[in-house]
């Protein structure tokens, strides 16, 4: 079951111009990541705030509603943020490879 | 009570008043009786009279003759002679005397005089109470003064007049009526107006006084002192109201004295309706004491939130659902342990929402992120792009490839079928299989496919057998049927898949399966009891039906399919064989879900209904070469199409022995199907990699696309299939790829509806299309030939 999870992960690393892929757990912890350090430590925090401010704008507009997913389009990368109460998944993938 | 009218004689009264005042101003004026009243106001300033010159002088003896001046109630200026002409009788008639009495005022009242017989009637009626009033009143007239006025005597009278009243009503009423009565009375009738009201309801109040203490008796007697006293208070009433009060009140007293020294009678004392007690006590003021104590403050600590909405909003949701837990627990109020622990295990692997359900969602949403962006150009090309060379190319179209599915570990394996889930439009299932006999392998796979993921199957079902066909439940998507090669059956929860590779229900045992690989399973209309079922056709010859029960799967045989034209074989060893046909293809009919077709390995395809197990209804000699699949057109229940490895493709009505149309493909044509979005469209798949699709609107000879999907040395198509929504085919290949094509524009032409067919709805419209052309190519029924016998003509 878990390993579906780490399955779909290899996949998705594996995929066409995925640069790194991290997970981050409820603490904002990195727990896994295929980039280096500082920049899995880098990411981890900056796309954890952000998230949870989008997530507090978009619970503020409607209190039922619920953030789902984030992408976020930049000239080089997109990155795909998947947030969720206990982790925080993120891929950067770089679509014009 | 009886009230009678009140006696009143005001005119008198008021003429005696009058007169006296007449009188008064007479002698002031002193030197005539004919000075006038307004005269007389002015004499004070006139010192010295202005006299005439011929005014009469009087002697001494002749101004002191008294001249006496009558006052008459009639008027002597008035002639007593008038008379007025009388139309009626015709002579002058005597006319009516005006009145000449002014009435000043009339004012109806309970009063009664006490001379007037009426008082008398009432006090005999009253009895000795009133007998007695009525004494003490008749003494009070005697008792007043003469030297009194004649109207102050009268308030006095009506006081007493009152008291009758006061006796007959009862203590309180009385004396309130009484009261008010005499003021008016006196006010009314005296000409000195302040006075006889002071006196009435002083006069009153002694009364009131003494009726609470005394005997009414005394009361009464009171009263002719208080009027005695009153009376004199009238004469001095000028003075003013005060005074007369406190002669009053003195009366009173006087009266209290007299009433008690006077023999009192025994009188009925009434309670007093009005009784009112206060009582007060004085208690004793607690000394006062302040004592007071320096505690510890208690600890402090900064806090500082920012509150969103949605925190509220949350902290709101959390408390509700605290209440609610707190609740169920009252209900539930031994909940056991064990149970609890082994739900919550499952609930981890089940329940949607754990964690671990939410982490694999995400990581495939993002997978499918990930291909949306590397196949953005295709994505937008299967939602967007139209061929525009379709508008200058007549009757023909292409096809647009789009995406490739497959699964790496099934690359070797053909495509044995491709089903579109009837409600998620972008999903199917791939099975994998062989179809070659000499190239089984132990194992086969059905991939289930979106178009969103086209990397990776959204779902892989493992089998122990090659997959030759599956088809999803057209109500309940989640369930997959599937046929395997070993004869098996299974049917598969997708649902549950992620969880166990295992399907819900399977055909296991020995006995409980076909004897031959499965070419189709198709379900069927569920059965009264609302169970599932499903019906499989096999190369053995046999059509089951599988009923699903809770936990097993239940066949029944359908049919054998015994071959007509052949009588049974003889054994090697002298048994006789009846050769059965090789089912490969089953079809229901779209409206009577009782009536199916099966076509067979032999090119024969049976017409038979779930009614009857030993017979065909129809038999259609329909190909040389085993028929690879049946399908019914979506517009035209009774129009189904066949194909077959012997090139053919043959368009049939139901009842009709003989095609309607026929196509040769020039290869062994591996699947067909009807377009859902037309009733004449229809494509198929050869094995030599072209797919070809056909609108029988536009020609009825030749395809309007045919295409190099897979190369030919390479690669063969295998199966076919329509997405019901989107113009998409999907085509299969012997390399377990699974390829998308987009239908150009030409490929799907609507029927344009014609001024007059301008109420018909798209489906009609579909339906006359067709109908047009069949009937170009029915054979009249006239002309249709007798039926061919089996037996051969002698």
């Amino acid at each position: 079951m878990a390993s579906e999870v780490e399955e779909t992960l290899k996949r998705i690393q594996a995929h066409k111009g995925v640069v790194g892929t991290i997970v981050v757990n409820a603490e904002g912890i990195p727990i896994k990541t295929t980039l280096d350090n500082t920049t899995t430590v880098q990411y981890a925090g900056l796309i954890g705030q952000l998230s949870d401010k989008a997530r507090s704008v978009v619970r503020d507009l409607d209190p039922t509603n619920d953030l789902t997913f984030l992408r976020i389009r930049t000239k080089k990368h997109e990155i795909m943020v998947a947030p969720d109460r206990e982790f925080i998944l993120i891929v950067i993938q770089n679509p014009m490879d | 009570m009886p009230r009678s009218k009140p006696v009143l004689r005001p005119g008198t009264s008021v003429l005696k008043n009058k007169a006296s005042g007449v009188k008064l101003h007479g002698t002031q004026g002193g030197e005539g009786s004919r000075v006038d009243l307004e005269d007389a106001e002015n004499w004070g300033r006139a010192r010295t009279l202005i006299k005439p010159d011929d005014q009469l002088e009087l002697s001494e003896a002749e101004l002191k003759e008294e001249i006496a001046r009558v006052l008459t109630i009639r008027t002597p200026q008035l002639s007593e002679g008038l008379v007025i002409w009388s139309h009626k009788d015709a002579a002058f008639v005597q006319r009516a005397v005006p009145a000449a009495g002014v009435l000043v005022l009339d004012m109806p009242s309970t009063c009664l005089h006490i001379d007037s017989a009426e008082a008398r009637e009432q006090a005999a009626y009253l009895g000795s109470a009133g007998r007695i009033t009525l004494a003490e009143t008749m003494t009070v007239t005697k008792a007043v003064p003469k030297a009194v006025k004649k109207e102050s005597r009268k308030g006095g009278a009506e006081d007493e007049e009152e008291d009758e009243e006061g006796d007959g009503e009862g203590d309180g009423d009385g004396d309130g009526e009484g009261e008010g009565e005499g003021k008016e009375h006196a006010g009314s009738l005296s000409d000195g107006a302040g006075d006889a009201p002071v006196q009435g309801s002083e006069t009153n109040l002694q009364k009131d006084e003494a009726g609470d203490g005394q005997a009414k008796a005394d009361a009464s007697t009171e009263a002719i002192e208080g009027a005695g006293e009153g009376d004199e208070a009238g004469v001095e009433a000028g003075e003013g109201d005060e005074a007369s009060t406190a002669d009053g009140e003195d009366g009173a007293e006087d009266g209290d004295a007299a009433a008690e020294a006077l023999p009192s009678r025994p009188v009925k004392k009434v309670a007093n309706q009005f009784n009112f007690c206060d009582r007060a006590a004085l208690t004793y003021n607690n000394p006062y004491r302040t004592l007071s104590t320096q505690t510890e403050p208690p600890p402090r600590d900064t806090f500082s939130e920012q509150v969103m909405q949605w925190i509220i909003y949350d902290a709101y949701a959390k408390d509700w659902e605290d209440k609610q837990a707190g609740k169920e627990k009252e209900v539930k109020a031994v909940p056991k342990q064990f149970g609890r622990q082994a739900e919550r295990k499952l609930d981890e692997r089940t329940n949607p929402n754990s964690s671990l359900n939410r982490s694999i969602r995400a990581a495939k949403t993002i997978e499918r992120m990930l291909n949306q962006n590397t196949s953005d150009d295709i994505a937008k090309d299967c939602r967007y792009y139209e061929d525009g060379s379709d508008e200058f190319r007549e009757g023909a179209g292409t096809l647009l490839p789009l995406w490739k599915f497959f699964y790496e570990p099934t690359k070797k394996f053909h495509v044995t079928n491709i089903c579109w889930n009837p409600r998620y439009h972008d999903m199917f299932a791939v099975t994998m299989g062989y179809l070659e006999f000499m190239k089984q392998s132990p194992t086969g796979a059905v991939c289930v496919f979106t178009m969103k993921n086209p990397s990776y199957p959204e779902y892989v079902l493992h089998t122990t057998s090659s997959v030759m066909t599956a088809e999803f439940h057209h109500e309940q998507v989640n369930l997959l049927a599937v046929g395997l090669y070993d004869g098996s059956v299974a049917v598969y929860d997708l649902q549950l898949s992620s969880t166990q590779q295992e399907p819900v229900f399977r055909s296991d045992s020995v006995h409980n399966k076909h004897c031959d690989m499965v070419w189709q399973v198709t379900w069927g209309q569920d059965t009264p009891d609302g169970e599932l079922n499903l019906y499989s056709v096999s190369n053995d010859g046999q059509v089951f039906n599988w009923v699903l029960t809770s936990s097993t799967l239940h066949q029944t045989t359908v049919i054998s399919l015994v071959l007509e034209r052949s009588a049974p074989v003889a054994g090697p060893d002298g048994t006789t064989l009846t050769i059965t046909g090789c089912g490969t293809a089953i079809a229901f009919h779209p409206t009577n879900p009782k009536v199916f077709l099966v076509g067979t390995e032999e090119g024969q395809v049976f017409k038979c209904s779930t009614e009857y197990t030993s017979m065909y209804l129809l038999s259609y000699g329909a190909h040389h070469m085993p028929v690879h699949r049946i399908h019914f057109n979506y517009y035209l229940p009774d129009i189904f199409i066949t194909c077959s490895a012997d090139w053919r493709i043959k368009i049939w009505e139901d009842g009709r022995t003989e095609p309607l149309f026929v196509f040769d493909l020039h290869c062994s044509v591996g699947d067909v199907q009807w377009a859902p979005y037309s009733s004449t469209v229809f494509a198929a798949v050869t094995l030599d990699g072209k797919a070809h699709v056909y609108d029988l609107n536009v020609s009825r000879y030749q395809p309007i696309c045919v295409q190099n999907i897979v190369s030919r040395k390479k690669n063969r198509l295998t199966r076919l299939a329509f997405n019901k929504k989107h113009p998409i085919i999907v085509v299969g290949d012997e390399r377990g790829t699974v390829t998308s094509l987009k239908l150009s524009p030409n490929l799907r032409v609507k029927p344009k509806a014609t001024k007059k067919q301008a109420h018909l709805t798209p489906h009609e419209l579909e339906v006359l299309k067709m109908d047009k052309l069949l009937a170009l190519v029915r054979e009249p029924f006239i002309l249709q030939r007798p039926a061919d016998t089996d037996q051969p003509p002698e």
